[in-house]
């Protein structure tokens, strides 16, 4: 098992190294997009599968990170520091958040979360003063290493990947350490963890910050990589997509959400085309509504089928 | 300030179908059901698309709700019944599947505008003192009213009501007693779908009926049901009332943009204030 998942991840490592060079374009662009997600279901797969708590404002706090680093830098902030101090803003909203409902078991972070997801899309649409509104925000500097203006797909393939690399790393540290075997106990029995002297709100609540920082982060990507954001990019549909991206790859791993988001973008292209062939005249609402029913219904799908995920079950078959 | 609060007891109310409905399913499955709201939704496009086609308007409301039912019980079959010895996490996501996949459907069947239900009744608003309330607002408390006697009824009067009770309270022995803990799980599905439904319609005339009307609804019923306990029916509908006339008298105070924002306020503070809501038992705190 492990070195069938090992052989796989130094597969695709390959592969995501050779990327840059076949000069393909969209296809670059496309893995941009799939690293900063992936860089956001990996903090919610440390939350889903260590914690065992399920959150609806990753795509919120995606967005957080984003405007906050663009309004930062738009108002003369450094670039690097505008993306540190984006991700104190969501560290503080997210302990806000996580310190009264994450004492209660299971479904209050969920809600709490949800609700957090709604304010966040309104507060970006309403506060156009600030934001732009609906129409969006864009007059904001690039990023900058020294002189060197990192703009195009392949500054941003290599700085999202090394991000996602460094966020799989930490969290696969993470659960082989003491706190992931007490986030582990915590899924397991709260009360068990608790009678063996585990900090259960502490560890949740460390688990939670972090999945919030790893989408602040994916945001501030995302903010300069494209040059304008929006907040159609950071609504619900955004966060249980990342959701799905989780339970497709299994959250049981750190490696996991990031296949999990190589398989999203595979299917969600499938659908695309599948859409647009299946609904010619009436086009993009159509396809949109596509995509959110069979999403919907492949989250059903895997929990009841697979919830280990499916690249976890496939791991596993090959290795038997 | 009268009409702040009798404007909020009316919208309370819609707030208190859609969280007995989230009560009724966390007492006797144990899940948390994020689909409630699009039920809700689904009865009320239903109804806005047949009454657009010219049905007949009690006709349309009454298909609302039976397709606001039937999906609930084929949410519980398709998705929930073999997940219900699930683990929390793997039934919160089941949930939220079905939510978006109900949702995408609806954006598929009735497309994105918005759909306007006509009201119950025509006729003048009534008016108390310095305040009114519109017909349709009348409506809605007294088939809140009446829905409320009905499942006192059920609970108090029935054998299946009382087999429901025996259910929620204790699941193996009911199961000892003959009573299937599945069927009733199916039951509870459907009832709570039908009060989504109800909730979904009457509500329609007053906000008209989006396809993405459920979110902001499930979460206020959900609200509405942690104010009261999570686990109280006669909580749940005073935490309804009660979000109702603090969102309403805030929304009349605060900028407008602020109105979704009130319930998640509250939420939070009772989270941190009184987790175990206004009238619940103690939840379980580790």
């Amino acid at each position: 098992m492990a070195t069938v998942r090992n052989a796989c991840s130094a597969i695709a490592v390959a592969l995501l190294i050779a990327v840059p060079f076949l000069h393909n374009g969209y296809l670059t662009g496309l893995l941009v997009v799939v690293a900063i997600d992936a860089l956001a279901a990996t903090g919610l797969g440390l939350l889903v599968g260590a914690a065992g708590e399920v959150s609806l404002a990753q795509a919120a706090f995606m967005g957080i990170g984003a405007y906050a680093t663009a309004l930062l830098a738009g108002h003369g902030w450094n670039a690097w520091l505008a993306i540190i101090g984006a991700g104190a803003v969501v560290v503080a909203l997210a302990a806000v958040v996580g310190y009264p409902t994450l004492r209660l078991r299971g479904h209050y972070l969920t809600l709490a979360t949800l609700g957090l997801g709604i304010i966040v899309f309104v507060a970006l649409n309403e506060a156009s003063p600030l934001t732009g509104g609906p129409s969006g925000y864009g007059d904001y500097p690039s990023l900058r290493i020294g002189a060197l203006r990192l703009s195009g797909d392949v500054p941003f393939y290599v700085l999202a990947w090394l991000c996602v690399a460094l966020a799989v790393i930490g969290g696969a540290a993470l659960r082989a350490s003491w706190r992931g075997r007490a986030l582990r106990a915590i899924s397991a029995s709260e009360v068990a963890a608790a009678s063996v002297g585990v900090s259960v709100r502490a560890r949740k609540l460390e688990a939670f910050v972090l999945s919030a920082v790893a989408a602040s982060l994916a945001g501030s990507i995302y903010a300069f990589y494209v040059g304008f954001i929006s907040p159609t990019s950071f609504g619900f549909e955004q966060s249980v997509f990342l959701l799905v991206m989780v339970v497709l790859g299994g959250a049981e791993t750190a490696t996991g959400p990031v296949f999990g988001s190589l398989l999203f973008v595979i299917a969600n292209e499938v659908l695309q085309a599948l859409g647009s062939h299946l609904f010619p005249s009436t086009a993009q609402s159509a396809v949109a509504a596509l995509q959110i029913v069979a999403f919907g219904i492949v989250l059903i799908v895997v929990m009841r089928l697979l919830p280990r995920g499916v690249a976890g079950a496939w791991l596993e078959k090959v290795a038997r | 300030m009268e009409q702040f609060l009798l404007s909020g007891l009316a919208i309370g109310a819609i707030y208190a179908l859609v969280a007995v409905g989230f009560v009724v399913i966390h007492n006797v499955t144990g899940i948390i059901n994020f689909a409630q709201g699009e039920f809700a939704m689904c009865g009320a496009m239903t109804a806005a698309a047949l009454a657009a086609a010219a049905v007949p308007l009690p006709l349309a409301l009454l298909a609302g709700v039976a397709l606001s039912a039937l999906v609930g019980l084929v949410t519980w079959y398709a998705a929930l019944r073999g997940a219900a010895n699930s683990s929390l996490v793997v039934q919160i996501i089941i949930t939220i599947g079905a939510s978006i996949a109900l949702r995408g459907i609806a954006l598929l069947v009735f497309g994105s505008s918005p759909k306007s239900v006509p009201a119950f009744s025509q006729g003048s608003a009534l008016t108390l003192g310095a305040a009114t309330l519109a017909p349709q607002q009348l409506w809605v408390l007294g088939i809140v009213i009446v829905l409320m006697a009905l499942l006192w009824l059920l609970f108090e009067r029935t054998r299946l009501g009382g087999a429901l009770l025996a259910a929620a309270m204790d699941r193996q022995a009911a199961r000892l007693m003959g009573i299937d803990p599945l069927a009733m799980g199916a039951f509870s599905f459907v009832l709570a779908a039908a009060l989504a439904g109800i909730a979904g319609v009457t509500v329609a005339p007053i906000t008209l009926a989006t396809y993405n009307m459920g979110l902001a609804l499930g979460l206020k019923g959900f609200v509405a049901a942690i104010l009261g306990g999570i686990s109280s029916v006669p909580g749940a509908v005073i935490g309804g009332l009660l979000l109702g006339i603090v969102e309403s008298v805030g929304s009349g105070l605060l900028p407008s943009g602020s109105k979704d924002a009130i319930a998640f306020v509250v939420l939070i503070a009772v989270l941190f204030a009184r987790p175990e809501g206004l009238f619940g038992h103690r939840a379980q705190r580790v």
